[in-house]
């Protein structure tokens, strides 16, 4: 992707960012429950 | 217990164990002295472009991230009130004492004069150097942990007073410890943002003081376990019901949150690739290379550990913990050297000399070879029979 103008970059990586970032969110959440998961046994 | 010593102690002299790391000191010794006669070009490949060789990229980086368990454990035990991980606090403190220590003993080598490494902090202040907060910080944070391991050793020569003073001090040494390693943990990664034109740019980013400390994170939990296993075998004599009865919940513990900050860690060097748009480069060799760190050496061993604990299968997170331990020395190297200079032609690339590879197996040999005279004689792996509960 070519950018002209260091306000297009920003416009693209923060996006990015941004996009990655709900997918963390959703993606810690999950994790978080899955190694919550299983065998609780004296947890 | 004193049956088992005295019965282990019997054994000769010529284990495989004291024939290799006797082989290991002398050709060590013979190297010392090459380098502090010849200098520092008679021993190894560093040149002006390579100033920086494994005696950095090993014994330094890799160093102080490994002994980055004692402040995690301590913090666990002390800071967070998690007892369970108290049987674990005493050996982390003395591996955490014995790798910064051998850190300090190894940048003799690199900086030649070890006389002289007192006068940066009190002769020469360079205090706008990184540098300089480093090595403050690694003075200050050696001291904390040869305070924190000193409980021991003055239980084993059995002077009472002084070792109850210095146990309250605990809590108070554990902050300080857990605010020095943050600084300097960090600092290391900082160190390199001085080079951005230098080091590959899917390994260079502004949050590289960010991936260090939380690497250094998930370092020091897995080496508490890497160093638990492997001590597990050849030091089970030296070890009390408490030890062994925390063994499993220590490592199931440890393994929970490690998973946990490797997953963290992924995410954070995944934005850093985004804030810096370097994803072109995942195309190439150097990309083809990281993508293995990232997923061989981080995103495998969280899941490792995700599965070891929730099939609570301790063997599993004992691999996913030496998996990390290797992970973490890959992603130094790459940084320090590997990923650093990737502009210079192949003939002008750093690979270390037989001498520097001979002093990094030095350094790690004095250290198992102390840690072990340690723990045959003082109590770490076992709470000393006047002392039962008291700290």
């Amino acid at each position: 992707m070519e950018f002209y103008n260091l306000q297009e970059y920003y416009t693209h990586t923060k996006g990015i960012v941004y996009l990655l970032m709900g997918g963390i969110l959703v993606g810690v959440t999950l994790y978080w429950q899955f190694l919550m998961g299983g065998n609780k046994k004296d947890d | 217990m004193s049956v088992d010593i005295t019965a282990a102690e019997k054994k000769s002299l010529f284990t495989p164990f004291n024939i290799i790391a006797g082989i290991i000191l002398i050709a060590g010794l013979i190297v010392t002295v090459m380098r502090f006669t010849g200098g520092i070009g008679a021993v190894t490949n560093l040149d002006q472009n390579n100033p920086w060789g494994i005696w950095i990229g090993f014994d330094l980086m890799c160093g102080v991230a490994l002994a980055a368990g004692g402040y995690t454990t301590s913090a666990a035990c002390y800071v967070f009130g998690l007892k369970k991980f108290h049987a674990g606090v005493r050996p982390a403190i003395l591996t955490a004492f014995l790798g910064y220590a051998l850190v300090v003993f190894a940048l003799g080598y690199d900086v030649g004069r070890p006389w002289r490494l007192p006068y940066p902090l009190f002769v020469s202040q360079g205090t706008t150097s990184l540098l300089f907060e480093v090595g403050l910080c690694v003075m200050l944070y050696l001291t904390v942990l040869f305070v924190e391991f000193t409980p021991a050793l003055f239980e084993w020569l059995g002077m009472k007073k002084i070792r109850n003073i210095v146990v309250k001090l605990t809590l108070a040494l554990t902050i300080f410890g857990v605010v020095l390693s943050t600084l300097h943990q960090s600092s290391l990664g900082a160190l390199f943002t001085i080079a951005p034109s230098k080091l590959h740019p899917l390994w260079y980013s502004p949050y590289l003081p960010v991936f260090f400390f939380v690497s250094s994170i998930a370092a020091g939990m897995s080496m508490v376990i890497f160093e638990g296993t492997l001590s597990h075998k050849p030091m089970h004599h030296l070890m009390d019901a408490e030890y062994l009865d925390n063994h499993d919940s220590l490592i199931l513990g440890f393994g929970k949150a490690a998973s946990l900050v490797l997953f963290g860690y992924f995410a954070i060097k995944m934005i850093g690739l985004a804030y810096d748009n370097n994803w072109h480069y995942l195309n190439t060799g150097y990309g083809a290379w990281f993508m293995v760190e990232m997923l061989g050496f981080v995103a495998l061993p969280s899941f490792l550990y995700a599965i070891g604990v929730r099939d609570r299968n301790i063997t599993l997170i004992k691999w996913a913990a030496g998996l990390t331990v290797l992970g973490i020395i890959v992603n130094r190297f790459n940084i320090s050297m590997i990923a650093f200079n990737y502009h210079l032609p192949s003939a002008d690339r750093y690979f270390p000399s037989w001498g520097e590879i001979t002093i990094s197996l030095f350094v790690v040999t004095i250290g198992v070879c102390v840690f072990r005279f340690i723990t045959t004689r003082m109590p770490i792996f076992y709470e000393h029979p006047d002392y039962k509960g008291e700290h």
